[in-house]
């Protein structure tokens, strides 16, 4: 195939504009490096984003549809299916644009559970090649540039920190009093969750404005952090950074001695083009980059390249997910507790079981739960109600339900974010049977979660129930126990000091190529008991400051 | 994986949820079509008719209209809209019309058939005819699967309809079905932007 359009070289071209390549772009640019930044969906602006449920959050607004874009699924030993599982956001600031944006920290025992459970059987657990305190700075300088809010010190599990958030907690309503008493009762410590929203205006942005349309959707004003609101306008500011939407990447080339040349994509008008770039970071997300990587096959890398090892794909890892509702009857409340709240936010969690201590000897990972209102979608609200029965229920019942819903009682619901154990049996692969339009050979999610992960989720979901109960929930019942969070993914491109145990090194740079870097969070040999976008944020920013370093010693 | 998962896939984006239908367009009629600029182009309301075609014939129209009344019926709870007020059926035909869902309407097309066709074996009435309490009873048969004698999908038919009914009756107004709020109003709630630009907040 001819490329008629082959672009002037710059420093650095990244793949994906989301939480690991949107730092890269930023620092990058604003240190001196002309970058280009490829991203497969459109660039959004504030005022596209509104209250649409059926466009925004039940079409092809953040993620493809199936029939154009397909990932295919296997569940354990059961049949390929086609899913969108497995996407996060196809647009300029990638997943960050519709997170809820809980921006909670690793704890440092996270960077080490391959010592604790290196031997676990059936799973992969390896040590991170760097500490908490590697990062820990740099966990400080994405809260400090894209504006979090949070309340440091309420957490006795809190990981080290070195003073508070830049911007005091959002607003909360009052029923999250009911979570408070409830933890308080069982011993244990409710805190408030920081949140990559602005609760004050800052660096310019609008503070948040309490819409209730959080999480799923873009934020009308600018004030929910995402890369799409804070970093991408930054560098592209300095007059370095060029972003280009709807610009599908398919392929990174390799010159002959093995260095990345440029990045294949499809521009926004379907023509062919090269990047031609002197660093390439591929932050396309964990499944995506493992496709990209793996579709980029040459003479001296004929299993896809950096893939040497065969790694690249394995390892993958979620969230492992429950879900638990509390039901209060409003009658039963005081009288303060029983109105529809006018603000949303809930937002208390808590992380006293972030480690299982009466599973001592066994494999004792929890996680973090995380307790809200209820998603205000009125259609996901209507079939969330219809799905609490087997068979789905309708007709007057179901509307029935749905006034009660809205009139006499409350919900509380907590989300579990909890470890997915690395194993062999859950991973990326691209076998060419499948393509999508483009005609891009499409990746295949081998999804086997261990059973340990499935355990420990049966056991948190309990305690997030004993939570709800103790609050004084009328009813309580749990959803979706084991299941798994696709958003949240890592692992396909292990870091690592060995080069037989890991794709990249603790750099984040490719083993096998000088110049080729992965910053999403594919790096992450384990997954941890938190969402990881900050995580991401904060590693994108340490491999900045070393490919500033390098270009800087000109190496 | 369970069946309603072939169907919906909700994903759980840190507490919050997206859930999207996967459409059923023969992979032939997109493999060729290039990627369009899309810049700044955020979906917005679907063009009002995008083509003169009718989704549905007359009969059809008057089994699904059958059928929407009986999944989302008026006036239980008193007062509560039901389907046939809020215009469930153009929002779904308007829906259908889109080529990302002209497979599914074809599905739907053939399903609202067969389930006309079982009301006759059955009952030997046209299903609009049916008592509802018989409707209902024919409509659980397809929405568990167990409709005898019949090699099509019915658990997956009655999800797909449910599934737009509850679009186009919660939904926003602009795409053809939840006339004039009604839906909100009745429950009180009110899902537009406080803050958003002039568009959002019709």
């Amino acid at each position: 195939m001819t490329e008629a359009f082959i672009d002037d070289e710059v420093d650095v071209c990244v793949v994906g504009s989301g939480a690991g390549g949107a730092p890269i772009a930023h620092a990058l640019s604003r240190a001196g490096a002309r970058v280009v930044v490829l991203e497969k969906g459109p660039w959004y602006q504030h005022e596209d984003f509104n209250h649409d449920e059926i466009a925004t959050a039940r079409r092809d607004m953040w993620v493809p549809f199936v029939s154009e874009e397909p990932h295919v699924q296997k569940n354990g030993d059961g049949p390929a299916f086609k899913t969108a599982n497995g996407w996060i956001a196809r647009c300029v600031g990638g997943g960050t644009v519709h997170m809820s944006g809980y921006f909670y920290r690793l704890h440092p025992e996270d960077f080490r559970l391959g010592t604790r459970y290196g031997r676990l059987p059936g799973a992969n657990v390896a040590d991170w090649p760097i500490e908490y305190d590697d990062l820990a700075p740099y966990y400080d300088r994405v809260e400090q540039v894209i504006g979090v809010s949070g309340a440091a010190g309420e957490n006795p599990f809190e990981p080290p920190r070195s003073g508070p958030y830049p911007l005091p907690p959002v607003a909360t309503n009052d029923l999250a009093r009911l979570v408070e008493q409830g933890a308080k009762k069982l011993g244990w410590h409710p805190f408030q969750v920081p949140r990559a929203v602005l609760s004050r205006p800052y660096r310019g942005r609008r503070a948040c404005v309490y819409c209730d349309f959080c999480g799923s959707y873009g934020c009308e004003v600018g004030a929910k952090s995402s890369t799409l609101a804070s970093l991408i306008p930054e560098a592209v500011a300095t007059g370095r950074c060029e972003v280009r939407p709807d610009s599908m990447a398919f392929e990174i080339a390799v010159d002959r001695s093995g260095r990345a040349r440029a990045v294949r994509y499809r521009d926004d008008r379907g023509r062919q083009r090269q990047q031609r770039a002197r660093v390439i970071c591929v932050a396309a997300s964990a499944v995506e980059s493992a496709r990209l990587l793996l579709n980029s096959r040459s003479s001296r890398f004929e299993a896809g390249l950096a893939n040497g090892s065969g790694l690249v794909g394995q390892n993958l890892t979620f969230s492992t997910l429950a879900k638990g509702f509390g039901e209060f009857e409003r009658g039963k409340l005081p009288k303060l507790l029983r109105p529809t709240p006018s603000n949303h936010f809930l937002d208390r969690a808590i992380q006293d079981h972030y480690l299982l201590k009466d599973r001592d000897g066994q494999y004792d990972k929890g996680g973090t739960l995380h307790y809200i209102l209820p998603h205000r979608n009125p259609i996901f609200t209507a079939e969330r109600l219809a799905r609490r029965h087997d068979p789905m229920l309708w007709g007057a019942a179901l509307s029935r339900e749905i006034m009660r819903y809205h009139t006499e009682v409350h919900q509380i619901e907590f989300e579990l974010f909890g470890e997915f154990l690395p194993n062999p049996r859950t991973f990326v692969s691209v076998d060419g049977s499948i393509e999508d339009k483009w005609g891009i050979p499409v990746a295949t999610i081998h999804h086997t979660p261990h059973p340990e992960s499935l355990e420990n989720a049966q056991i948190l979901a309990e305690r997030g129930i004993d939570l709800l109960k103790a609050a004084g929930a009328d009813d309580t019942w749990t959803q979706d126990v084991g299941g798994t969070t696709y958003v949240l993914q890592h692992g396909t491109c292990r870091f690592g000091k060995n080069p037989e145990t890991s794709v990249l090194n603790p750099d984040c740079r490719a083993h096998e190529v000088d110049n080729l870097y992965v910053t999403d969070g594919s790096f992450m040999p384990t997954s941890g008991g938190v969402p990881t976008t900050l995580t991401i944020l904060a590693n994108a920013f340490r491999v900045a400051d070393h490919l500033i370093n390098r270009f800087q010693r000109k190496d | 994986m369970r069946r309603r998962q072939a169907l919906m896939w909700l994903g759980s984006a840190g507490g919050a949820t997206w859930g999207w239908l996967t459409g059923c367009k023969d992979r032939q009629e997109t493999a060729d079509r290039p990627s369009r600029p899309t810049r700044s182009q955020a979906p917005k309301a679907p063009p009002k008719k995008t083509s003169r075609e009718q989704v549905f014939g007359p009969a059809e129209r008057a089994i699904l209209t059958a059928v929407l009344s009986r999944l989302i019926p008026s006036d239980a709870p008193p007062g509560f809209p039901g389907a046939t007020e809020t215009g469930v059926l153009t929002y779904m035909e308007r829906q259908l019309r889109s080529p990302q869902f002209r497979g599914m309407a074809r599905f739907i097309l053939k399903g609202t058939r067969y389930l006309d066709r079982v009301a006759h074996k059955t009952q030997k009435k046209a299903f609009v005819d049916l008592p509802a309490s018989d409707q209902d009873r024919l409509l659980e048969k397809f929405q568990t699967g167990r409709v005898a004698g019949l090699r099509y999908p019915t658990a997956k038919y009655f999800a797909l309809v449910l599934n737009f009914a509850l679009e186009g009756h919660y939904g926003h107004p602009r795409h053809g079905g939840n006339r004039d709020r009604q839906t909100w109003a009745a429950l009180g709630i009110d899902p537009k932007c406080p803050h958003g630009s002039e568009d959002n907040h019709d």
